[in-house]
């Protein structure tokens, strides 16, 4: 792409403004059709070649619609694989419309300045190749600055390409022949074939010569009650003829009549790789998406001797109109272990997610599930996948689901499903993401080790509440470590509720004072105090009082204290949520009666409207139950690289060894008691690649993405990362 | 929906919960029953595992020198025949495809076996901190 459209334009010899006027208008005066003489040079006539040269009669054009109407039969098979994208810049009041993901990237991301979407979009294919032997390469020109042009021309028609080459050399410079591929009206109606929609253009009648290629006839109207005039073919002026995506009339509905069982002897004899496919729209960034959501099972094979071992269940979002090549697939998984992926699912970054309202607890459950405005199907398809033995994912005999219950176990039979979905899908050239949550960031870093020592190389990691080392986290190793990684958890859980004495107006100075007390004072106390029960001065004591609102007595008492007695401590009476402390609850009530208000908060909500989803919107039904959390944890085999409790610190460093292009992003939330979020950054500071890893906290617990602040915050954190592990290569 | 009434740290209750459920509801599913939850622990791990003493974790120098050791232990592993080098397809029967993906870069020399030390300087090469 030029700059030229980014540019403001220069007025221009008149020479070049009528030249450009001619150029676009004049070039709908062709010759033969392309679409036909394409049809027969697809065909490898040369006597048809010959017929294209001249305008076909009536009679021609009957005998030929034959073998053209066969070869458009088969391109219905030819998804589209390029999406149009109708920018506007408001300053120079110019349109531009690209197909090319790296143009739409430095455009969406301002690198290319003041240029917006429009919400316009169609479909198209990238290459002759991808594209069905109907249709037509589209030429792009670039009306040079100099002839006061500064805009870009677009045509579907081969001769009228070659027109405006011959004629406008000095106005329109030639950029490509085929910028993308899309079908072509017929030269004399203007009618479009079935299964496609007429993209209409008009011009701005204008001396700099900016067009609009549109697909509502509103959209021309109120263009052309601007001034703006049609031009086209047939009476309604239509360029191009636009692939429909696929609808919900195209949904193939499946009704699955295995029972699954999440059980640790369990296993399934035969299994069939089957889904439901259903077709659907998202609307993000103000441009609508058609994505195709597959729900259903796969067969994940060990790459080293394709032996079956489990039947994954999972749900795929697949965006319409993109390219494998180019298109980044993401992986996305809950943790436990034995947690199935409905929290992520439902909770995040897909094209549906549940309105908690999180941390507030007055809206009535279970919540509603809304389309999701941060979905990360902009940037990527979504992969949402259940662990064995969780949910409806199950262990192929010989195996049983316990067979996978462990560390390393797990994180294998991971590596089979995404490498067996990559090769069944036709996505081994995509851009590949990982994006764990909690015991799904352990599963991660294991699964990055295993997936680049295998030769099959990772794009980037989304880490979200991070347990990387079992060994850091006093909240899991009870009685031994040290809590000081808690402690500005603490301190920002006490301030939420107005108790750190002042009240800081700085949070964000607050946390750093106390992330660097914690690491200078009370660590080197915690240390001493396990060692010799030795109590540092008051000074120390008063601090952690005024920073946390835990009153001195009780820290006196318990110095070390972990995360179960900061929850009851806090506030007399209340208990704060341990995954999201902003959550909270009189101790007795119905919310603090499980130990964890906001876990209680939500959990109805997810385990509910995963069942109705899965059935109603994504037409998958079956008979057995759906179990959000196995009780796979009580047996899990914890032990990995010779520790009783997994480190996967230095999988995750060796996996960035071997691809030091892998980009890391690590996430967490302020009020998380589960995975403190200066924990994590403590135990990523072992890895000496600052440049890989970035670190992102947000207001929130462990599912940071459930705040409505945050999780726009954190959408575009990610699609920072998508962007720069994916690169500005064209 | 059930909703399973168990004590946030006793996950044996928590299957217990799961079983009774499902038995409980049987086949005839009514359409918000299909799915089960129970309070989430994650992390957590079951008290006797608690006592593993975790090794100090190694960061910095030593964290790359344990990433080496780790590899070079794989490399090991797959050097069946203790030459020290490894061919392309003994590379590959021991699933190291980061090796195989790049054999010809790694085995500068074209002698068709490649060493750890050539592994290594590829790694260093291409911008890996080892």
């Amino acid at each position: 792409m030029k700059h030229g459209p980014f540019t403001p334009p220069r007025v221009g010899r008149l020479e070049g403004r009528k030249a450009a006027r001619r150029g676009t208008r004049n070039g709908l005066v062709g010759f033969a059709t392309p679409l036909r003489a394409r049809c027969f040079i697809a065909r490898g006539s040369p006597v048809s070649f010959r017929f294209a040269l001249v305008p076909p009669t009536p009679l021609l054009r009957r005998a030929l619609a034959l073998p053209c109407l066969i070869a458009a039969t088969g391109a219905l098979a030819a998804a589209p694989n390029a999406t149009v994208v109708e920018y506007y810049r408001s300053d120079v009041d110019h349109y531009f419309i690209t197909a090319s993901p790296h143009e739409q990237a430095l455009l969406d991301d301002g690198t290319l300045r003041g240029w917006t979407r429009t919400g316009v979009t169609f479909l198209a294919w990238t290459t002759a190749a991808a594209a069905p032997p109907t249709a037509q390469p589209v030429c792009r020109f670039y009306g040079r600055p100099e002839a006061g042009l500064d805009s870009h021309f677009y045509s579907a028609f081969v001769d009228e390409c070659d027109d405006v080459k011959t004629k406008f050399p000095a106005a329109w410079q030639f950029e490509a022949p085929d910028v993308f591929y899309i079908e072509a009206p017929d030269r004399t109606t203007g009618t479009c074939a079935a299964g496609t929609s007429p993209v209409y253009r008009v011009y701005d009648n204008r001396s700099d010569a900016n067009h609009r290629y549109v697909l509502s006839a509103d959209t021309r109207q109120t263009m052309v009650g601007r001034g703006w005039v049609p031009e086209g073919h047939g009476p309604d002026a239509v360029v191009m003829c636009a692939p429909l995506p696929k609808s919900s009339a195209d949904d193939v509905a499946l009704s699955d009549a295995t029972t699954y069982s999440t059980s640790p002897g369990a296993s399934l004899v035969a299994a069939a790789d089957a889904a439901a496919v259903t077709y659907h729209t998202i609307t993000v960034g103000g441009t609508p998406i058609p994505y195709a959501a597959t729900a259903g099972h796969l067969v994940a094979r060990d790459p080293r001797n394709g032996a079956a071992q489990a039947s994954f269940f999972y749900v795929a979002y697949t965006a319409q109109g993109r390219d494998a090549a180019t298109r980044p697939v993401t992986f996305f998984y809950n943790g436990g272990p034995g947690s199935a992926s409905v929290w992520l699912h439902l909770g995040s970054f897909g094209p549906k997610r549940l309105v908690t309202g999180v941390p507030g607890t007055s809206l009535p459950r279970p919540f509603a599930l809304v389309d999701n405005a941060d979905s990360l199907l902009d940037v990527s398809d979504l992969v949402f996948v259940d662990a064995i033995g969780t949910g409806l994912s199950e262990a192929m005999a010989p195996n049983t689901n316990k067979t996978f219950w462990g560390v390393d176990q797990d994180a294998a039979a991971f590596r089979s499903f995404i490498l067996t979905y990559l090769a069944a899908n036709g996505r081994t050239a995509s851009p590949l993401f990982l994006f764990g949550e909690s015991y799904g960031t352990t599963r991660t870093a294991v699964l990055a080790k295993l997936m680049e020592v295998g030769g099959t190389s990772l794009a980037g990691i989304v880490l979200q509440s991070s347990v990387l080392n079992y060994g850091s986290n006093c909240g899991v190793v009870t009685g031994t470590l040290s809590c000081a990684g808690y402690l500005p958890t603490y301190a920002a859980s006490g301030a939420y509720y107005n108790l750190a004495v002042p009240p800081p107006t700085d949070l964000a100075g607050f946390r750093t004072q106390v992330e660097g007390f914690s690491v200078a004072t009370y660590a080197p106390a915690v240390n001493t105090y396990l060692a010799t029960h030795a109590l540092p001065d008051s000074g120390v004591i008063d601090t952690l009082r005024s920073v946390t609102g835990i009153p001195q007595g009780l820290w006196q008492a318990n110095f070390n204290l972990g995360p179960d007695d900061f929850q009851r401590q806090l506030m007399p009476g209340t208990l704060i949520g341990r995954y999201d402390a902003r959550v909270s609850a009189p101790v007795g009530s119905p919310l603090a009666s499980q130990g964890d208000p906001s876990d209680t908060l939500i959990s109805f909500s997810f385990s509910s409207a995963i069942g109705d989803y899965l059935r109603n919107d994504l037409k998958y039904s079956w008979p057995s139950t759906y179990t959000t959390l196995s009780n796979a944890i009580s047996s899990w085999d914890f032990s990995h690289d010779g520790n009783g409790l997994p480190d996967t610190v230095p999988d995750l460093a060796t996996a960035l060894t071997l691809n030091p292009r892998l980009k890391v992003l690590s996430v967490n939330g302020f009020h998380d008691l589960a995975t403190p979020y200066f924990q994590t950054a403590l135990d990523l500071s072992r890895i000496a690649n600052p440049g890989s890893i970035q670190i992102r906290n947000y207001d929130g617990g462990h599912m940071t993405y459930l705040d409505d602040g945050s999780r726009p915050r954190e959408k575009a954190d990610v699609r920072a990362l998508y962007r720069g592990a994916v690169g500005a290569a064209p | 929906m059930t909703r399973a009434r168990t004590n946030a740290r006793v996950p044996g209750r928590i299957a217990a919960c799961i079983v009774a459920a499902a038995m409980a509801l049987g086949n005839a599913l009514p359409a918000t029953a299909q799915t089960m939850e129970t309070s989430m622990l994650d992390p957590w791990v079951p008290p006797t595992l608690r006592k593993a003493a975790p090794r100090a974790p190694a960061g910095g120098e030593a964290l790359r020198a344990e990433v080496e050791r780790r590899l070079r232990a794989d490399f090991d592993a797959a050097d069946i025949e203790r030459a020290g080098t490894l061919t392309r397809e003994q590379a590959r029967a021991a699933g190291l495809g980061y090796i195989v993906k790049s054999f010809d870069r790694i085995d500068a020399a074209g002698t068709g076996r490649v060493a750890f030390d050539d592994v290594k300087r590829y790694l260093r090469a291409n911008g890996a901190h080892l």
